[in-house]
């Protein structure tokens, strides 16, 4: 029986803390990677939900070209989902060397051991010198203490190491502010643990500088979140995803929605931009011009991608 | 609001989240309660880069709201030094509150409206910037204004939290003082 959708996850996530650990399944289904996540994310999502429930997937990583953290964001909350719904621990293949260090490097196998592995052994792991990071790895935040207290000073402190020449004060404050609101909306309304990871990236090309910021949770999504309070809006969960974007929020009219609108802001500037995923539905804000998708494979909970142009 | 992320035990340089706003609110109104009446406090944020929209709502917004109530008397409140990416937070939250009207903000480059102020009050705002205060029949005089719209405009500024107010006693009676927070 293959999966019809990663819906009722969350159910799930209740039962998978006392859950006894995966293990592992006498029947493998195995489908490739996309060589890139974002650009393939509809594809590879489809090829997920074609997961038998009494199999294990295997996610073959030998066309992967290259990991953002949106990528690496969307690997790990599917995977995630995908574990709780077929009681099987995802096991990643093929993964180049490169990849496999980077993975490493972030922290996404020890955050998501539970629900992800690999056989391959990582030989030999970058170092991490806290003191001069180009990224931050995966972080879960599940209280706001997490945020203010670790999250947004972490993110201020890497920020902050990678001069004037990549971000001025203001940019590092940009940075800071659109994680703190990111990562509160994923705690707020998702109810289930968000995580966060950024990633500074330098086109010697262009001669530009890109900071990616992708946050993540599984919660009950956007359109479940607004409903509880307005009932029906809207017609897909892309609406309901513009409605956010709007300031519409689950906290119902003057208690909340601004930090969206904050992140609007912050991204209009050329060059930047921000994507929020949930359910079936995704909006991406280039400036003020929308690109608006509705009819995409579900995604259990929320995933918001900020790339923000520094300002140098 | 350095000595507030002290308070707070937050350290760093950030006033995030909407349960440190909800800390950090008595702490604020308590500040204001404790101000001479008629008198005006100021949060001074140098120090303080990023101020979140959560943590806003629940302090600033909110104490905004109750001194246009009227629950601190006649005691005011200014804003100093915000850092750009705060100045923004401010203002993003004013324009869904347009009942609330603005903040007034000190900045080393002067004063700035953080909000909607109605358009027949600038000229008000304007001359009490270049005089620091007036009283109704002043701005009467100035702006060729009847005695009871110059009265009414010095009134609103008054209760949108961007005047104090004294009464000074004059040879005629009593008259009322407005004075530009911040000038």
């Amino acid at each position: 029986m293959a999966l019809c959708s990663l819906e009722s996850c969350c159910s799930l996530l209740e039962r998978a803390d006392h859950a006894e650990a995966f293990g592992e399944a006498r029947l493998k289904y195995t489908i490739q990677a996309p060589s890139s996540f974002s650009a393939c994310e509809t594809e590879f999502l489809r090829q997920l939900l074609q997961t038998p429930l009494d199999a294990q997937l295997v996610i073959d990583m030998g066309p992967v070209t290259y990991l953002k953290p949106q990528d690496i964001m969307l690997l790990f909350l599917t995977t995630r989902g995908l574990a709780l719904k077929t009681g099987y621990r995802v096991e990643l293949i093929n993964l180049f060397e490169d990849h496999l260090k980077y993975l490493e490097r972030m922290d996404f196998f020890t955050l998501a051991a539970e629900w992800v592995f690999t056989r391959q052994p990582c030989v030999e792991r970058w170092q991490r010198n806290p003191d001069s990071l180009s990224c931050q790895a995966i972080m879960q935040v599940k209280m706001p203490d997490d945020i203010a207290l670790h999250a947004a000073p972490r993110v201020r402190a890497i920020a902050e190491t990678w001069g004037e020449q990549t971000l001025t004060p203001d940019g590092v404050d940009a940075v800071v502010a659109v994680v703190a609101e990111l990562c509160a909306n994923a705690i707020e309304h998702g109810k289930q643990p968000g995580y966060v990871m950024i990633q500074r990236y330098q086109s010697r090309f262009a001669g530009t500088v890109d900071i990616h910021i992708a946050v993540g949770d599984m919660g009950q999504g956007i359109r479940q979140s607004l409903m509880r309070v307005y009932g029906s809006i809207g017609a897909t969960d892309a609406d309901y995803i513009t409605y956010a974007l709007n300031g519409k929020s689950a906290r119902g009219e003057g208690n909340g929605g601004d930090g969206l609108r904050r992140v609007r802001r912050i991204t209009r500037p050329t060059g930047s931009w921000l994507r929020l995923r949930s359910g079936t539905g995704s909006v991406r804000l280039d400036g003020e011009r929308a690109s608006i998708e509705t009819n995409q494979p579900f995604l259990v909970g929320t995933q918001a991608i900020v790339v923000l142009r520094a300002d140098t | 609001m350095s000595d507030l992320l002290q308070r707070l035990e937050m350290g760093g340089v950030d006033l995030v989240t909407r349960e440190y706003g909800q800390q950090a609110y008595p702490l604020l109104a308590q500040a204001l309660r404790q101000t001479p009446a008629d008198a005006y406090l100021v949060f001074d944020f140098a120090g303080v880069r990023t101020v979140d929209t959560a943590f806003t709502r629940e302090t600033f917004v909110r104490l905004l709201s109750e001194v246009i109530d009227g629950q601190f008397g006649g005691v005011r409140f200014l804003l100093a030094n915000l850092s750009a990416n705060a100045l923004e937070t401010f203002e993003i939250l004013m324009e869904r509150r347009k009942n609330l009207g603005f903040f007034l903000v000190l900045q080393p480059t002067g004063l700035y409206i953080a909000g909607h102020m109605e358009p027949n009050l600038h000229e008000v705002y304007a001359l009490l910037k270049e005089h620091k205060e007036v009283s109704v029949r002043d701005l009467a005089e100035k702006l060729h204004l009847e005695i009871n719209t110059a009265s009414t405009r010095l009134k609103k500024l008054y209760d949108a939290n961007a005047t104090t107010r004294r009464e000074e006693i004059i040879e005629r009676g009593r008259q009322h003082i407005y004075r530009l927070l911040g000038v």
